[in-house]
């Protein structure tokens, strides 16, 4: 990891626990302003109602529908170092060179204080949109990261064999008004997670200037109707079905031309890959495609070596990370009214630093949730203490918040998805259950 | 990688005239060795039987059937040519060896590797302690160029650094009101540009100065040299004309001044750009040449298995690429189709492995190591160090993922929620976190000498620590070294390490939900053989699940397996790799670019959505037009070939050359939907046109290094003219449902 400072020799192989989405996500930065009437629609300075009226044939499916947006940290971040306790004693005991001092937190109420890095989240959170759970987690305690994302994706923890994803069975239970789309669920990335797989079809696309296919006309070539044909007719049931859902977005793309949803004025969405990816949630919100869900991921949270304190590699992580979700949110604009978006990430770590200045596997972690529905500027959830007795196994942060309570809310308040033993079976998750993180 | 600059790889190819010369084709040699298709005999049933047989063994043993393959099978029998296979030392590789000759550095030791080629980090150091540089002339020049333009990088960042630290106090408050903290940041990269705004005014204003007069007469005297006078006259330079020099130089004079060096002169003008990249180039070109080109395609597959298997990310440090040529040529390969326990072993003591998952740094609590660091804590002055002292210990990465996902399987975690009765009966006591610890215990010591500069494997009593310690309910007695390997040797014989590796790889060769019968029967072999891969494959090879019916073309193809399968029908001639490596990159599975210990998956699930399909096709229609820089198709001689005239037939209708392409690429016909489609899109000459307008050109933004790598590939020839209809044809084809499995 970063045991070797970053050079600055303009060296593309130097870059330390950048997100393995990194190398994955190419995105380019080239405007793509085209002809046509349409082309002066798309700087925030023509009112939002102007650009949907205009393009009303895509819009009634998602007219004020509210919106869902899912990040995962891939990799365990360290929520002890995200959300800090800092009046916690063994807090400084357990965290010798990797603590953040009191002086350096950036206070939220008194007990916590988030990351100095995080700058951009802390007027998000005093405005009342952010709302933080500390030590919220799976129930389950594997140590394996890809068992652990694989139950949080799936939303069955310990359970191997559930095929689909939380969030697709909470679309599927949702009460439909409207005939969805083809980018009712998406997936900024080139799969298709977990958490998004199942019976509702689910779109994964990680450049949308590219999602074309032989030329980018605004009328689909020749080739491409060619292709369409042929995975129309196939026999072959999964790459038939793909097909199918991949032209119809191909072409709810070439009419929308989400390319004309520029930033708002004055926002700048970080140079990553996971930037980039937000700024397509938001285009993809802003065209009025009928997303209802949303997904993206970053990876690069799995510090077990010099991770650093005030800066260092988990500081440049939580800098990127806090500064794409404030902007996307002040990108958002008025339409932020209808998002929430909600963080998690696989377990957190140990509460002790290890011997190689990083945090090995823990449990319990810290969950965000902002949106224009949201109780923000509060830290919920009980907190469980750092004394070696209210430790996870002697070792980690106790989960005191079943990570389905925090989806769950989401889910129902969101999405409207009511059937909740659907969306999580077995987790009797209800109403009564939710930490009235947002508004009904 | 940066973002943008690499994007347009699917449609940058340089445009192609259609020229009409036939003749040029010539003097082009046969693609294939083996042609044997060459015969006019009306097939029988049963040849027909074996050629579908010898066409599934080649789709699942090997990156994809290449025309003339099936042929070649057919001649020496399908389970001769499997033996051969399983023993590629009895293969002759020498075609594939001649086109990796362009990579010098791969041959290198890993110290004379990184002699010749300083890391980031070394070049640090040397700057720090002033070091005298290199006395061999070109190692001298090497270096020197290395630090000048790395101080000038430097010298440029900190002013940049200055100007924020300036503007940083407004912009701050600022953004604490509306939080516009990354709109502010931007614009104060902005403004670091700006002339005379503040910023030591000497350093990029000269240099830009300077720039401006190099580009001009001097640049291209220098080029117009013959080759072996310009590489002295550009190793004499200074290190600043050096740095200048290099600056100057456009793409296209970049390519000029590597003409007609030899390979390791070529490597010397292309690592003056910094040695990772470099290293990084050759290793990922050098992956994808062997994958299209080696005859040894089993020892191709499986080393690429063993190497997502045990998987290491390139982008883990500046180090890691400089680790990675050495682990691929010596820990994977040689034990790729060897014993298991050999290869774990090696992937244990392998620097890219200690390196990547950390256990080069973990140190022993109670080890001599962490007491000193602790006395030495007390006299250190910065605190950080002081602090970095004290701590050092124990980092539990790697035990865990060994047990987890290189041998005994994550079903034998045991966890409050999985008790040791509910697990798997191999996995008989399976693993807890105190194994992990333990195991982590053990292997302490277990360390890179010299990371940046030797970079070979150390095993430092200092740092191991002490006592007995017991592993899966063994106790190992204290003895440094070989604890590790008494761990390994345990975890490599276990029947749930068996049972984990014989499942993987019936996922990769047979079925996407394994017939446990069969993987039983692996394991058992495994387990008798004392895991041997060999014998596991023979078992896999021998068994009837492999030959069922139903798993025929049942496999979706990974990106990886796309690409380089459909590379692999076309018969295209690859002279610079960098462009299917960027391909790979852009469908989500880059060489060496998966971030998590866990590698890609094998599954069809993570590789079947729509934007993984619109990269497909673009792929498929970019390839089969010449549209991928650095990789040219001849679909003329291919359907010549096919033909068995050796020579294009003018009066090859489209329907004819649609049946011939069918069995090029795919070995078998198609849907009769596929097949109807392809021909429609060829009936109509406007619909044609405008399929080749609608190609999306951009500039061609191929990696220049890998040019510069590449520019005399021994296979460079004159292009072909392109056959449109037929690309257009391939292009449907490569693309069509059909040619996504395997």
């Amino acid at each position: 990891m970063a045991s070797m400072k970053s050079m600055a020799d303009q060296s593309d192989w130097g870059c330390d626990l950048h997100g393995r989405d990194a190398a994955r996500r190419q995105v380019t930065r080239r405007g793509f302003m085209k002809g046509g009437a349409l082309a002066l629609i798309g700087t925030s300075t023509i009112p939002a109602f102007l650009s949907r009226s205009v393009l009303a044939e895509v819009t009634t499916a998602a007219a004020n529908k509210k919106k869902l947006v899912v990040l995962f940290q891939r990799g365990a971040v360290d929520g002890l170092n995200v959300v800090v306790p800092y009046k916690e004693k063994n807090y400084y005991a357990m965290r010798p060179s990797i603590a953040i001092q009191e002086k350096d937190v950036l206070d939220l109420n008194g007990f916590f204080g988030l990351h100095p890095a995080m700058t951009a989240f802390k007027p998000l959170y005093e405005q009342g949109h952010l709302a933080i759970v500390q030590a919220a987690g799976s129930p389950d305690t594997t140590r394996s990261h890809f068992d652990a994302q694989d139950y949080m994706e799936s939303g069955t923890p310990g359970v191997k064999v559930t095929v689909d994803g939380w969030l697709n069975r909470a679309l599927q239970a949702e009460v439909l008004k409207d005939k969805p789309t083809a980018f009712r669920a998406v997936a900024l990335g080139t799969q298709v997670p977990r958490t998004l797989q199942g019976k509702i079809p689910a779109i994964a696309v990680s450049n949308l200037a590219d999602f074309s296919v032989a030329g980018k006309g605004p009328q689909a070539s020749p080739i491409s109707n060619a292709f369409q044909a042929m995975y129309d007719e196939s026999t072959d049931a999964v790459l038939h079905g793909t097909g199918q859902e991949t032209f119809e977005a191909v072409k709810m793309l070439k009419s929308a031309d989400p390319a004309k949803y520029q930033p708002a004025a004055g926002v700048v969405y970080p140079n990553t890959a996971f930037g980039n990816s937000m700024k397509q949630v938001a285009q993809l919100m802003k065209a009025n495609l009928g997303v209802e869900a949303a997904f993206s991921d970053i990876g690069g949270w799995d510090t077990h070596q010099n991770q650093g304190s005030v800066n260092g590699q988990l500081a440049n992580r939580l800098k990127e990370f806090s500064e794409t979700i404030a902007a996307f949110w002040r990108d958002m604009g008025d339409d932020a009214e209808n998002v929430t978006l909600v963080t998690m990430s696989e377990f957190g770590r140990t509460a002790r630093q290890n011997g190689t200045g990083g945090t090995d596997h823990g449990h319990a972690n810290v969950m965000f949730v902002l949106g224009g529905r949201v109780k923000g500027g509060k830290v919920y959830g009980k907190w469980p203490g750092l004394a070696n007795e209210q430790l996870n196994e002697g070792r980690d942060l106790t989960v005191t918040t079943d990570f389905r309570r925090v989806l769950g809310e989401a889910a129902y308040k969101t999405l409207g998805a009511r059937n909740l033993e659907m969306v999580f079976p077995g987790a009797r998750v209800s109403p009564s259950e939710f930490l009235n993180l947002t508004q009904a | 990688m940066r973002s943008g600059q690499r994007a347009g790889v699917f449609f940058g190819g340089v445009r192609v005239l259609v020229s009409g010369v036939l003749c040029v084709l010539m003097v082009e040699q046969p693609m294939v060795a083996a042609a044997a298709t060459r015969r006019a005999v009306v097939p029988s049933v049963q040849q027909i039987k074996s050629d579908q047989s010898a066409l599934h063994a080649l789709n699942r043993l090997t990156f994809g059937p290449r025309p003339g393959d099936v042929a070649a099978v057919r001649e020496i029998g399908l389970k001769a040519w499997f033996e051969r296979q399983l023993n590629p030392q009895s293969i002759d590789d020498s075609a594939l060896e001649e086109r990796l000759a362009a990579f010098p550095a791969m041959q290198m030791e890993q110290a004379e590797l990184m002699q010749r080629y300083p890391s980031p980090a070394v070049l640090r150091q040397m700057i720090a302690k002033g070091e005298p540089l290199p006395s061999d002339p070109v190692e001298h020049a090497i270096y020197a160029d290395q630090i000048a333009f790395y101080k000038a990088a430097k010298a440029k960042k900190e002013a940049e650094q200055a100007v924020t630290a300036k503007n940083g106090g407004e912009d701050a408050a600022a953004s604490a009101v509306d939080g516009s903290m990354a709109k502010s940041a931007e614009e104060m990269k902005g403004s670091a540009a700006l002339p005379g705004d503040g910023v030591d005014p000497a350093t990029p204003a000269m240099a830009t100065h300077e720039e401006q007069f190099y580009s001009g007469l001097d640049a291209v005297r220098v080029i117009n040299l013959p080759p072996d006078e310009r590489m002295q006259r550009i190793l004499a330079m200074p290190p600043e004309e050096l740095v200048r020099f290099r600056r100057s130089l456009s793409r296209s004079e970049l390519l000029a001044a590597a003409e007609g060096l030899s390979p390791m002169q070529r490597e010397t003008l292309a690592v003056l750009q910094g040695s990772p990249r470099m290293i990084g180039a050759e290793l990922l070109q050098s992956r994808m040449l062997r994958d299209i080109y080696s005859e040894r395609q089993l020892e191709a597959v499986m080393t690429d298995f063993w190497l997502n298997h045990f998987n290491v990310y390139i982008k883990k440090n500046q180090n890691e690429p400089f680790l990675l040529p050495a682990y691929e040529r010596d820990v994977i390969r040689p034990h790729a189709l060897g014993r298991f326990e050999d290869l774990l072993v090696a992937t244990a003591k392998s620097p890219a492995m200690l390196m990547y998952l950390d256990n080069w740094q973990s140190i022993g609590p109670d080890s001599v190591a962490a007491r000193n660091g602790g006395r030495l804590a007390k006299f250190a002055q910065n605190p950080q160090v002081k602090q970095a002292l004290k701590d050092r210990g124990l980092n539990e990465n790697y035990a865990r993922e060994l047990m987890e996902l290189h041998t005994l399987g994550v079903q034998c975690e045991v966890s409050a929620d999985r008790p040791v009765s509910m697990l798997d009966k191999a996995c008989g006591r399976g693993y807890t976190q105190q194994d992990v610890t333990e195991v982590a215990e053990v292997l302490t010591g277990w360390t890179i000498d010299q990371p940046a500069r030797s970079g070979t494997y150390r095993f430092e009593e200092r740092r191991h620590e002490p006592g007995t310690k017991t592993v899966l309910g063994k106790k190992i007695g204290e003895k440094g070294e070989a604890e590790g390997l008494e761990v390994l040797h345990l975890l490599a014989t276990s029947p749930a390490t068996a049972q984990f590796i014989s499942r993987k790889l019936v996922v990769r060769f047979v079925s996407d939900t394994p017939p446990p019968a069969l993987v039983d029967r692996m394991a058992k072999s495994f387990v008798a053989s004392g895991g041997d891969i060999k014998t596991v494959l023979r078992t896999l090879f021998d068994s009837p699940e492999f030959w069922s019916p139903e798993i025929r073309r049942a496999k979706v193809k990974t990106p990886e397996e796309f690409v380089v399968s459909a590379v692999r029908a076309s018969g295209a001639e690859v002279t610079t790799a960098f462009p299917l490596y960027q391909a790979l990159e852009k469908l989500g599975m880059p060489l060496y670019g998966m971030q998590t210990p866990n590698g890609y998956s094998w599954m069809a699930e993570p590789w079947v959505n729509s934007g993984d399909l619109v990269n497909r096709l673009n792929f498929a229609v970019s390839l089969s037009n010449d549209r991928v820089g650095g990789v040219q198709t001849d679909w003329a001689r291919l359907l010549g070939e096919g033909s068995g005239q050796g020579l294009v037939v003018a009066g090859d209708s489209a329907a004819e050359k649609e049946k011939k392409l069918e069995v090029a690429l795919l070995g078998q016909a198609v849907s009769d939907r596929t097949r109807e489609t392809v021909l429609a899109q060829f009936q109509d000459q406007t619909t044609q046109q405008q399929a080749e307008k609608s190609f999306g050109i951009r500039a061609n933004e191929q990696e220049p290094m890998a040019q510069v790598l590449n520019i005399s590939s021994p296979k460079q020839r004159v292009r072909p003219p392109l056959d449109r209809e037929a690309a257009g044809m391939a292009g449907l084809l490569l693309g069509s449902p059909e040619f996504q499995r395997r």
